[in-house]
């Protein structure tokens, strides 16, 4: 951009006044002032005529067409931007309260965990109360009672394994495993001798349908107990008042036996 | 359309209690006028197109702000203004990159008249002049030798005095004499 030269002609008179002359906007006074003097001075005629020269060049200039997208849709381009908000009818204080309501939203799915569809690793069910009562034969019995069911973490359920394997006593445990309602028992005293998790998968009706041992996340099968455990019939496993087939760890105890 | 034959008023009524099918037909009648006006200030099709939508929702979002019984064209020539200085103001950079572009191109096809024609390369000469002004003078201009309207109506637009309406365009139009002559345009 050229710097601005001063606004005035040789003859003193200002530009702006020659430029409002031109467009017709010099009145009164000040109109027959600028005509007099348009008279005598030449300097100001040539240079009224190089400013209409100006308007000439920009009048004469070609505005390019239009596309034909912008003369056949523009109509319905603003009008799609202007009535889409209107039809969403959004009030103005949701966006303010969206994020409340997630966390609210959060918070309640975090208190109500929906009962698994499926049993997996990750729905695993550890029974907190093992109620243990002894036939008074050999065999002793493992009642599940009806369950007050919590939803534990593994990492949680490996804790309580390594707790009651630090107040263990020396000997080895006994894991007992039987059915409420039958005298005779199941003692694994040997077997299990080295055990930490015994667990089961116990149908909605409280049939045991698998049974599997070991130390590790995933225990392995265990025929032998399953051969005995199999059909079985426990309480059961109940969630929230639902039925449900779970997981059942059975947390290794000590039984004092007779 | 029922709404085709309604004045101004009465269209911007309905839009102002909310029938926005009303603006429609205001669309239609003025699309050309704010096309013309703003390609004037930028000399470029494609961003003219864009900046147009612009004005026309700007224009429906601010209907409330519009006085009853005013002219609509002058109200929507302010908005076309005001969106166009802020384009150029924003676009400024990239803008003048292209058009030094254009610059060497006009210099590096002068005497080809295959590559350009006379009238693309004067065309193109104007809009290089006119981009050296800063965009309010541009503005003044365009409204009064584009667009014919008097110091009142552009001070009204551009809400400034009529004074710095008068001044604005002397200094405009010496500018452009300057610049047109320093590139042989009109000679």
């Amino acid at each position: 951009m050229k710097k601005e030269e001063p606004n005035k002609l040789i003859c003193g008179l200002s530009i702006e006044l020659l430029s409002a002359y031109l467009d017709n906007e010099l009145e009164g006074k000040d109109r027959r002032m600028l005509e007099a003097h348009l008279q005598v001075c030449t300097e100001c005629k040539k240079e009224i005529e190089r400013l209409r020269g100006v308007d000439e060049i920009l009048k004469g200039q070609v505005i390019e067409e239009p596309s034909t997208d912008f003369v056949y849709n523009l109509n319905k381009k603003i009008m799609a931007r202007i009535e889409s908000p209107k039809r969403l009818n959004i009030p103005f204080w949701l966006p303010v309260m969206v994020p409340g309501i997630a966390v609210v939203l959060i918070v309640i799915l975090l208190n109500y965990p929906k009962p698994p569809d499926k049993v997996g690793m990750e729905h695993r069910l550890v029974f907190t109360e093992i109620k243990t009562e002894s036939s008074g034969k050999a065999a002793i019995e493992l009642e599940i009672p009806t369950p007050v069911a919590e939803r534990f973490a593994y990492a949680r359920s490996e804790e309580k394994i390594k707790k009651s394997e630090k107040s263990k006593p020396p000997e080895a445990p006994t894991m007992v495993v039987g059915s409420p309602d039958k005298t005779e028992g199941l003692t694994l005293r040997s077997e299990l001798s080295k055990e930490k998790i015994v667990r089961a998968i116990v149908d909605s009706t409280g049939r045991v349908l698998k049974v599997a041992t070991g130390v590790s996340i995933i225990p392995e099968k265990d025929t032998t107990l399953e051969k005995h455990l199999q059909g079985k019939q426990l309480a059961p496993p109940t969630v929230r008042g639902k039925t449900t087939q779970m997981f059942v760890d059975f947390i290794e105890t000590k039984k004092d036996s007779n | 359309m029922y709404y085709n034959n309604e004045s101004d008023e009465a269209l911007i009524e309905r839009v102002k209690k909310g029938d926005c099918e009303a603006f429609s037909p205001l669309i239609e009648r003025y699309k050309m006028l704010v096309y013309r006006l703003v390609y004037r200030m930028l000399g470029n099709r494609d961003d003219t197109e864009d900046l147009v939508q612009e004005v026309f929702i700007k224009a429906y979002n601010s209907i409330k702000s519009f006085k009853s019984g005013s002219s609509f064209s002058p109200w929507l020539s302010k908005i076309a203004v005001n969106l166009t200085i802020n384009f150029i103001k924003k676009e400024k950079r990239g803008h003048l990159e292209s058009l030094d572009r254009v610059q060497n191109q006009i210099s590096s096809n002068k005497d080809d008249p295959v590559e350009m024609t006379r009238s693309k390369l004067l065309k193109e000469k104007i809009q290089e002049a006119m981009s050296r002004l800063p965009e309010i003078y541009r503005a003044v201009l365009v409204l009064r030798i584009e667009e014919e309207l008097s110091y009142e109506e552009i001070g009204k637009i551009l809400n400034i005095p009529k004074g710095t309406v008068m001044s604005r365009l002397a200094r405009a139009r010496q500018c452009l004499k300057e610049t047109f002559e320093e590139m042989g345009i009109g000679s």
